[in-house]
């Protein structure tokens, strides 16, 4: 199957640094644990990459896309559960077809789902303007609805880096950069510009007909044009940058980091490069606020804020950045608490390494570009807030994958478009029925169920749908089958890939917990061990988790003693649940969560099944490098 | 091609560009050597050749020749068996 046009080039960016490896495709199963993972869960493996469906918030079954490296630190080291690895030998061209085929399905229904919202944003900004016209307070159409949690007005990024009060005084980086725009694009140019971009608000209505009037399906990439909240947001974003500019207005308040400590100086060679980058960055604005591209608008005020951020690094002799992290970021709570700090203290020293190790790689460059910079600013912003936490015990933001900057900022009232009110409504009622519409044909595609549409039978509808029907068998030795079979279990997946696939080997990347005691039983005394480490009071490897039902003993390593450690755990979990209810008033319902659950979950242990692994609020990379054990099969 | 043809048009292709690159860490994509090359390479995937390429290559470039030059780039180094 060829992918489609937008897809194949979207995955061209997407493999930016994929090296070519021997043709494999690892088949993982992740043992079970409680909560939502009591059947375990499924996976495959391709290069650095595991492709995974999870059933997400709403009942959808969603395709991740994880770095392998990131999905066995979640599995093994904080959920504490083994995963088992089937290698399939594979040609090269089996390998990159199916790679490619979980590749085109992600970014499809990523593009379904960016629709989705984009869609639940015009019904936001709609309810926004409907209001305005109607001088109606504004409702959300639903509880968390609008662009990004908003009562309707998109949230601008870029412009909160900048102070928009009448007595802001003009910042000279900004009027020395007017004045090179101004040279080459004339005088007057910007209020031009601006008073263009304002008609062009003014004008903006939303889409009269669906641009895609086709049902979804998991092959096909949706056609659509930006919506009308997002075709706002990026012409009211490049509206802003070029008032940033022609006003020269100075950062906000406290948007600028720094640290007093002397590591936080700028060498000489730091110097040199950011003068260099600084001098090109300002360059490319002289370009770039004249760029006709959609998103140019967040590009440049990100880049005039930096560029003043440069200028007061330079003057002060030490390294400012912007405050990158968004509003709403996930944070690290209760920073005080004694058992958080080995946690944090590690995490201070990756954050300070991974910080120096980016700015010798920006003094390293041939020639610094964004990437370098931002490299330098993203981990600065994680280091000085994991520092600015652990010194006044405050909640650490953190970010997954790559941070640059945000500076988000609301819609003031007065740049949204103007509607009657009658059409306003009409359009509001139009955009609602499509994103209903849409809502209930993206749960027939995606909608999880429990045997035909789980995390396993995505997965070899995925890997065999790759592959031409009639190869199936040659490419990948032989089929899985789902339909009336007990495959969609995973552990019987595993054994059925197993029997069916060409596996070449076998390997098995072991939790944290059985990790660490294998490397305890090595070096000490083994009953000592086995004592030490079986329950939850004594045990050096697992902390006490606020979030793990309540037990005493593991057993997943406790084969015949299972029932009787089973039982201990049912009465102490009814225990804990009573007891629980003694202090519900003080403590609330979580004791008696945990403790009811912890007697649930201890059922399965009475008939020798283990579920419970326990988990781990944090797990130290220093252990969490887990071995490969590996069983070798004959082909 | 499919989806050119079906209305897709070439300014929702940058933004989509643009939204991946923001999660690369970049936001002045068209500036970004990586990131071009990987559009090369998608159009030599997507089988993009002839006056197609030159103009899907000049739309995404923008008028930018050192853009241009790393499309380019990313599209003779992509191996399509």
């Amino acid at each position: 199957m060829r992918s489609s046009f937008a897809a194949a080039v979207l995955m061209g960016v997407m493999a930016v640094g994929v090296a070519a490896q021997a043709a494999h495709v690892d088949y993982l199963h992740v043992e079970a644990n409680v909560g939502g993972s009591s059947g375990g869960h499924a996976a495959v493996r391709i290069d650095d990459y595991v492709y995974h469906y999870r059933n997400v918030a709403g009942g959808a079954l969603r395709l991740s896309r994880q770095e392998f490296e990131n999905f066995r630190y979640v599995y093994t080291v904080a959920e504490n559960r083994s995963i088992r690895v089937g290698r399939i030998d594979v040609s090269d061209d089996t390998r990159d077809r199916v790679r490619d085929h979980f590749n085109r399905r992600y970014l499809i229904e990523q593009e379904h789902y960016h629709v989705l919202a984009m869609q639940r944003d015009d019904v936001a900004m709609l309810t926004r303007i409907v209001a305005a016209a109607t001088l109606e307070p504004v409702v959300p159409a639903r509880p968390g609805a609008g662009p990004r949690g908003h009562a309707g007005a998109p949230v601008l990024r870029g412009v909160g880096f900048f102070a928009w009060g009448p007595d802001a005084n003009p910042d000279r980086s900004l009027v020395s950069l007017r004045a090179a725009v101004e040279r080459v694009r004339g005088e007057g140019w910007l209020v031009g510009r601006i008073a263009a971009i304002d008609a062009e608000i003014a004008a903006l209505r939303p889409d009269a007909v669906a641009f895609e009037a086709r049902p979804p399906t998991r092959d096909r990439m949706p056609i659509h044009a930006a919506g009308f909240a997002g075709r706002f947001s990026r012409l009211a974003t490049a509206r802003m940058a070029l008032a940033a500019l022609a006003q020269a207005r100075p950062l906000a308040s406290g948007v600028l980091l720094s640290e007093a400590a002397p590591d936080w100086r700028l060498a000489g060679a730091e110097r040199t490069a950011l003068r260099a980058y600084g001098v090109a960055l300002e360059r490319r604005l002289v370009e770039l606020v004249g760029s006709t591209r959609a998103d140019r608008g967040e590009a440049a005020l990100i880049g005039m804020a930096r560029l003043i951020a440069i200028r007061e690094s330079l003057a002060a002799e030490r390294w400012r950045v912007l405050d990158a992290f968004p509003r709403g970021s996930e944070a690290i709570e209760d920073v005080d608490h004694p058992g958080r700090g080995e946690f944090l203290g590690e995490l201070h020293r990756h954050a300070r390494s991974v910080s120096f190790d980016a700015r010798k790689a920006l003094i390293a460059a041939e020639t610094v570009g964004e990437r370098e910079y931002n490299a330098v600013e993203a981990a600065a912003n994680r280091y000085l807030e994991v520092r600015a936490g652990i010194a006044t015990g405050r909640d650490i933001r953190v970010h997954g994958g790559f941070l640059v900057p945000y500076g988000e900022f609301d819609t003031p009232r007065v740049l949204l478009p103007r509607m009657d009110a009658e059409a306003a409504q009409a359009a509001l009622a139009v955009a609602r029925e499509r994103e209903t519409g849409l809502a209930r044909s993206l749960d027939a595609v995606y909608g999880y169920d429990l045997i035909s549409q789980n995390c396993v039978s995505a997965i070899f509808d995925t890997l065999e749908g790759a592959l031409p029907p009639d190869e199936v068998v040659d490419r990948l030795g032989g089929r899985v089958e789902i339909r009336n079979t007990l495959n969609f279990v995973p552990f019987v997946s595993f054994d059925a890939v197993l029997q069916s696939y060409r596996v070449a080997r076998v390997d098995e990347i072991p939790s944290l917990r059985r990790t660490q005691m294998a490397a305890m039983y090595a070096r000490e005394n083994s009953a000592k061990v086995y004592l030490r480490e079986s329950n939850t009071l004594t045990s050096s490897v697992y902390r006490d988790n606020p979030r793990d039902p309540f037990f005493l003993f593991f057993t997943d390593d406790a084969i015949w003693p299972r029932p009787i450690y089973g039982a201990i755990n049912f009465i102490a979990g009814i225990g804990q649940a009573a007891f629980g209810l003694l202090r519900l008033p003080f403590e609330g319902p979580r004791e008696v969560v945990a403790g009811a659950q912890g007697a649930f979950f201890s059922l399965p242990e009475l008939f020798f099944v283990n579920l419970r692994k326990g988990s781990l609020d944090y797990g130290p990379s220093s252990v969490a490098r887990t071995g490969l054990q590996s069983e070798h099969r004959a082909h | 091609v499919q989806w050119l043809r079906s209305g897709g048009d070439v300014a929702s292709l940058r933004a989509g560009i643009g939204e991946l690159a923001r999660k690369k860490g970049i936001t002045d994509w068209e500036q970004d050597q990586k990131t071009l090359e990987g559009v090369g390479r998608g159009f030599k995937q997507a089988s993009i050749s002839g006056q197609r390429y030159t103009d899907l290559s000049a739309a995404v470039a923008g008028g930018n020749l050192q853009a241009a030059e790393w499309i380019r780039k990313g599209y003779k180094a992509e191996r399509v068996d």
